[in-house]
């Protein structure tokens, strides 16, 4: 503890040389991470080369604020457009193109994006299942995959038949293709009604145009017939009427007798396409209908006629190319909605979810926290305080965006900040941070930089992973509808896996540091403290939390312990902690057990936080995410690799005569508590 | 120095050994990972059953293990000898004495509410008034006689009958016979045109048992019983699917005979006047339900509100919101968990004395870090 705070390691000089190597391994691999997350947002993967059209106005923007209902929860169009864009393609644009631009183009000229490569398909064999052309991994388009929609929607019933947990990665992935192509062919049709349609809806007469108060004749659009309709069907009973009597059909009665039949007929087919904007306040209960649902409605499409209009107007200024007139559309479709609206039902205020989206402060963070990690380890290096204090610089910085992001979050939904499995990551992440900046600010330990770093960024990492599914600002369940227990006990627990994770953390940084060679015992003794500290923090709130879970299920469901999976998972993270103090106490283990032990303790924890979810049983069995198990077990077998490495490297360590490891294990611990 | 003597004896060396803690924690550690792994394919009941509330197990029916009940149970003697032996008390302890203070009464709070506690469902349509409620898992044959003013029933828990037995009904006069008793059963009709030989309300002839099912609660047990009185005897099968009870007319006298659910009396008349269920907008996922309930007891009447998190609480019963269907014509349903766990506010107090006793240690670390270490070394004689 010279110049600069505690190391991690000593300085350069005294570093063995595989410690050296391996930290420029692990340098080169935040190398290959930071170049995959550049990827993310850049070029295509095995493209054919197709560039898409150019789109017919310059920018969607205006379309960004129109309140739109997805999965209960009324959420800004550009949200909606990234979430979906993101579930198709694992991406939140396409072809440099934001997402609204791209859902624009979808909804108001879709014949024009069947060619888009947005489909993701991460596993080939599924192409060749449904006979499609296959490229390998990558992105396809509507049009290549349209060729295979009868075998598709067929194998992707049979696997929807196989329960969720027993699927293979190509059932699931037939499930989730279809599933978004299905979504897809309702958005191409979803502003169907605004455009003239030849066969339908044709008043070929100058007679029947008169008699429907249409302007001419020639082809017009469901709307507008459909804003028509009581005339219409009036017309038709009475067309039917002086068939009965005189059985002869007049020109003008079998367009009207055909206008009719097709109205209901589209009724029918369409009702159920999506992008419901048009919202009603009816007898206390909030309902929110897709333009189709209004029109088929006689009541409704009268007094929302106005904003099905504007909704035309930006469907023809949108094919004409005409911006302001685009622009000038979308307002005018608000401020009916608005008006009609009145006082009956407030909107949500979309500008803090539009700028939560357009910045999106965790990424930031994200790169904040690898540039630090980066920087970190260059410090062990070389071995020069300056990358440190650079990266201290990245964790502060870091942690300050981390922080807006989530209280945005919060204002955004007004919950507490952790309501899913996504934001569990976040949070714990940011909880990792802080307590790295507490120790290197009030403590001077430098574990504390580098362990916030790694952390943070590791698990915002595997955030996004999670992020994928679509919102991430997602409804609650009725039973989880209450922010004082998610505000305590989630938030408790959670802080619990933070804790454990940090101890593991160190617990790895305590092992290189024991084996590492010229091992400087008052370092090592340091660290310890850090590490009994941490997991003693793990062990009260982890036990708090799952305390606290048991008085929330017997309030809610009366019982306080029912040995559910998750209430399982959490007993064994105390279990697990409370094992390791006990056997600390009674001298069973050593410092190198404690360390040992929290190594393992991170995967006690991952199995508790979502490894359970993936059993698909119990009550709390939300989140089931594609790719979890998998991960888990290379993690478990790369940690187990870790420990035998570091058991070998102790004992030969052991065996030199200069050896100071005996002495270190058998000193009792201090910090016992 | 009796107590010193004691304290020397082999046993209470052993019973205060903290390897046994550390073996007990180690062990239910495992047990709470294999059972949690065992509910993905035979259910929550049969993993309880199997590991939790076992006293001895078999893994995957060849390794022994120790159940988590016994293992509790030498936890727990172990806390009791370490507390009565080994625990120095001093000041600088006390956190951690309240703290295992407290995982004591967490103990007593377990094996009580393992013993003691009971839980049913209670699902009533809209306009229903019960005063009993339905075991999730026990079955029961119900026999009681028609066209009486009063209803006086009869009941035989299904699990005590095996075939062969003789059961007595006193009450109705009249003698049970028990030929089949499967845990679960299919039913049969008899083949077109001919008539069945088993008395049943739905016309069953036959009853074969089926595979259980992992989930317990799923079970549609049936039974064939031969019923006699008097000089007449009709044999019945009766099943858990049957849409009524079976008529059964012995020596002139009408009968009825029901295989249903064990009834669990309530402290009260329970009535449901109205469900209600908000979904989010455009989907099926509720937002909240709740249902408006009459309580009706000796001396009390008041009408009442049950929503999710926001349970009703009577005489040492508990009635949780749990779910809603409606059925085909459109009446709403609403199902209630009842629970009789007169010790539910153990736990609370246990939760309350650990918090307590973790915050005094934490902050006594904190305030003295210096005589920390001399007393953590004085409590180790070793």
């Amino acid at each position: 503890m010279s110049a600069g705070p505690a190391g991690l390691i000593g300085p350069a000089g005294g570093m063995a040389r595989a410690t050296r190597l391996l930290l420029l391994a692990v340098l080169a691999v935040l190398v290959v991470l930071a170049l995959s997350m550049i990827g993310r947002f850049g070029r295509g993967d095995r493209s054919t080369g197709y560039a898409p059209p150019e789109p017919d106005i310059t920018s969607a923007a205006a379309l960004r604020p129109l309140m739109v209902i997805e999965d209960g929860r009324p959420k800004p169009l550009d949200s909606y457009a990234r979430n979906t864009l993101l579930r198709y393609s694992g991406r939140e644009r396409y072809a440099g193109q934001p997402a609204i631009d791209w859902l624009a183009r979808v909804l108001l000229t879709p014949q024009k994006t069947y060619r888009d490569e947005v489909f993701l398909v991460d596993n080939p064999e599924v192409l060749e299942a449904i006979g499609a052309p296959s490229r390998g991994r990558g992105r396809y388009s509507f049009e290549e995959l349209r060729g295979g929609f009868l075998e598709l929607e067929e194998l992707a019933s049979l696997a929807a038949d196989v329960p969720a947990e027993q699927r293979n990665p190509v059932q699931r992935e037939l499930i989730r293709i279809w599933n978004n192509l299905l979504d897809f062919t309702g958005l191409l049709a979803s502003f169907r009604f605004t455009y003239p349609d030849q066969e339908a809806f044709l008043v070929d007469s100058e007679a029947a145009a008169a008699a429907l108060q249409l302007p001419a004749p020639g082809p017009y659009s469901y709307l507008d017939i459909a804003l028509r309709r009581e005339l219409v069907e009036e017309r038709a009973a009475a067309a039917l009427a002086d068939h009965g009597e005189s059985g002869r059909l007049a020109d003008t009665d079998r367009i009207v007798l055909g206008l009719a039949q097709n109205l209901r007929l589209w009724d029918q087919a369409y009702g159920n396409l999506p992008l419901a904007v048009i919202p009603m306040a009816a007898g206390g209960q909030e309902r929110w209908l897709s333009p189709w649902q209004a029109l088929a409605e006689p009541g409704l499409a009268a007094i929302t006629g106005d904003e099905l209009i504007a909704l035309r107007d930006l469907q023809v200024a949108y094919v004409e190319g005409r911006q302001a007139r685009f622009d000038l559309a979308a307002r005018t479709f608000q401020i009916a909605r608005e008006r009609r609206l009145g006082a009956t039902m407030a909107l949500p205020e979309p500008a803090l979810e539009l700028f939560y989206r357009r910045v999106d402060p965790l990424s930031y963070a994200r790169w904040a926290y690898l540039l630090g990690t980066a920087l970190a380890l260059l410090a062990l290096l070389i071995g020069r305080p300056l990358p440190e204090r650079a990266a201290v610089g990245a964790l502060a910085l870091g942690f300050a965006i981390h922080t807006a992001g989530i209280v945005l979050r919060m204002l955004i939904s007004g919950r507490p900040p952790v309501t899913n499995l996504y934001e569990t990551f976040v949070f714990v992440g940011w909880g990792a941070v802080g307590a790295g900046l507490y120790l290197r600010h009030v403590r001077g330990n430098a574990i504390g930089t580098l362990s916030g770093l790694a952390i943070g960024f590791l698990l915002l990492w595997i955030s996004g992973k999670f992020a994928a599914e679509g919102d991430t600002l997602r409804q609650l369940q009725a039973v989880l509808d209450t922010n004082f227990w998610l505000s305590t006990h989630v938030v408790v627990i959670t802080s619990g896996y933070c804790a454990c994770v940090f101890a593991g953390f160190i617990g790895h940084v305590y092992l290189f540091q024991f084996v590492e060679g010229r091992a400087d015992q008052a370092r090592l003794r340091q660290t310890y403290r850090l590490l009994f500290g941490a997991l003693a923090f793990g062990l009260v709130l982890s036990f708090t939390g799952t305390m606290l879970g048991g008085i929330w299920a017997d309030q809610s469901w009366g019982r306080f312990w029912g040995w559910d999976p998750k209430e399982n998972g959490a007993l064994m993270i105390v279990l697990w902690c409370a094992l390791l103090f006990h056997a600390r106490l009674g001298k069973m283990i050593r410092e190198y057990g404690m360390a040992v032990g929290s190594v393992i303790g991170i995967m006690v924890v991952m199995l508790a936080w979502f490894g359970i979810n993936e059993l698909g049983v119990g009550l709390h069995s939300y989140g089931f995410t594609e790719g979890v198990l998998p991960g888990l077990l290379v993690y478990a077998a790369v940690e187990a690799a870790f420990l035998m490495a570091i058991a070998l490297l102790a004992r030969r360590r052991r065996r030199r005569p200069d050896a100071t490891a005996k002495s270190t294990v058998r000193t009792p611990a201090a910090q016992r508590g | 120095m009796l107590v010193e003597a004691v304290r020397r004896s082999r046993l209470v060396r052993v019973a205060i050994d903290l390897r046994i803690t550390v073996a007990c924690l180690a062990l239910l550690f495992l047990l709470t990972l294999l059972g949690t792994f065992h509910q993905v394919s035979y259910g929550l009941y049969d993993a309880q059953q199997r590991y939790f509330g076992a006293w001895v197990t078999l893994v995957g029916g060849i390794m022994p293990l120790p159940g988590a009940q016994l293992v509790l149970w030498v936890l727990f003697v172990n806390l009791l000898a370490v507390t009565v032996f080994r625990f120095v008390y001093r000041w600088s302890r006390v956190g951690i004495l309240i703290t295992h203070l407290g995982m004591f009464v967490m103990f007593f709070g377990m094996f009580f509410t393992s013993y003691f506690a009971q839980e049913s469902s209670l699902r009533l349509q809209e306009g229903e008034w019960r005063n009993t409620s339905d075991d999730y898992y026990e079955w029961e044959v119900a026999a009681w006689r028609e066209g009486t003013e009063t209803r006086e029933v009869s009941a035989v828990d299904l699990r005590r009958l095996a075939p062969g037995d003789q059961v007595a009904l006193p009450a109705l006069g009249l003698t049970m016979l028990v030929q089949e008793n499967y845990p679960s059963a299919d039913a049969f009709l008899p083949p077109e045109g001919s008539a069945s030989p088993l008395l049943n309300a739905r016309g069953i002839a036959d009853l074969q048992p089926r595979r259980r099912s992992v989930r317990p609660e799923e079970n549609q047990p049936g039974v064939i019983v031969q019923v006699s009185g008097a000089s007449e005897s009709a044999a019945l099968a009766l099943w858990a699917l049957d849409p009524a009870p079976t008529p059964v007319t012995l020596a002139g006298r009408r009968y009825a005979f029901s295989l249903r659910r064990v009834r669990r009396p309530l402290p009260a008349l329970i009535g449901l006047q109205d469900f209600r269920a908000d979904f989010y907008p455009g989907t099926d996922t509720p937002r909240s339900f709740e249902s408006d309930v009459v309580v009706e007891a000796p001396g009390t009447r008041r009408p009442v509100l049950i929503s999710m998190n926001k349970p009703l609480r009577f005489e040492g019963f508990t009635f949780y919101q749990a779910s809603y269907d409606f059925d085909a014509t459109g009446a709403a349903y609403s199902t209630f968990a009842v629970v009789e766990n007169r010790g539910r506010i153990v736990p609370y107090v246990a939760t309350a004395l650990i918090a307590i006793g973790l915050t005094v240690h934490f902050v006594q670390t904190l305030v003295r870090p210096g005589r920390r270490r001399r007393g953590a070394a004085r409590e180790e004689p070793s």
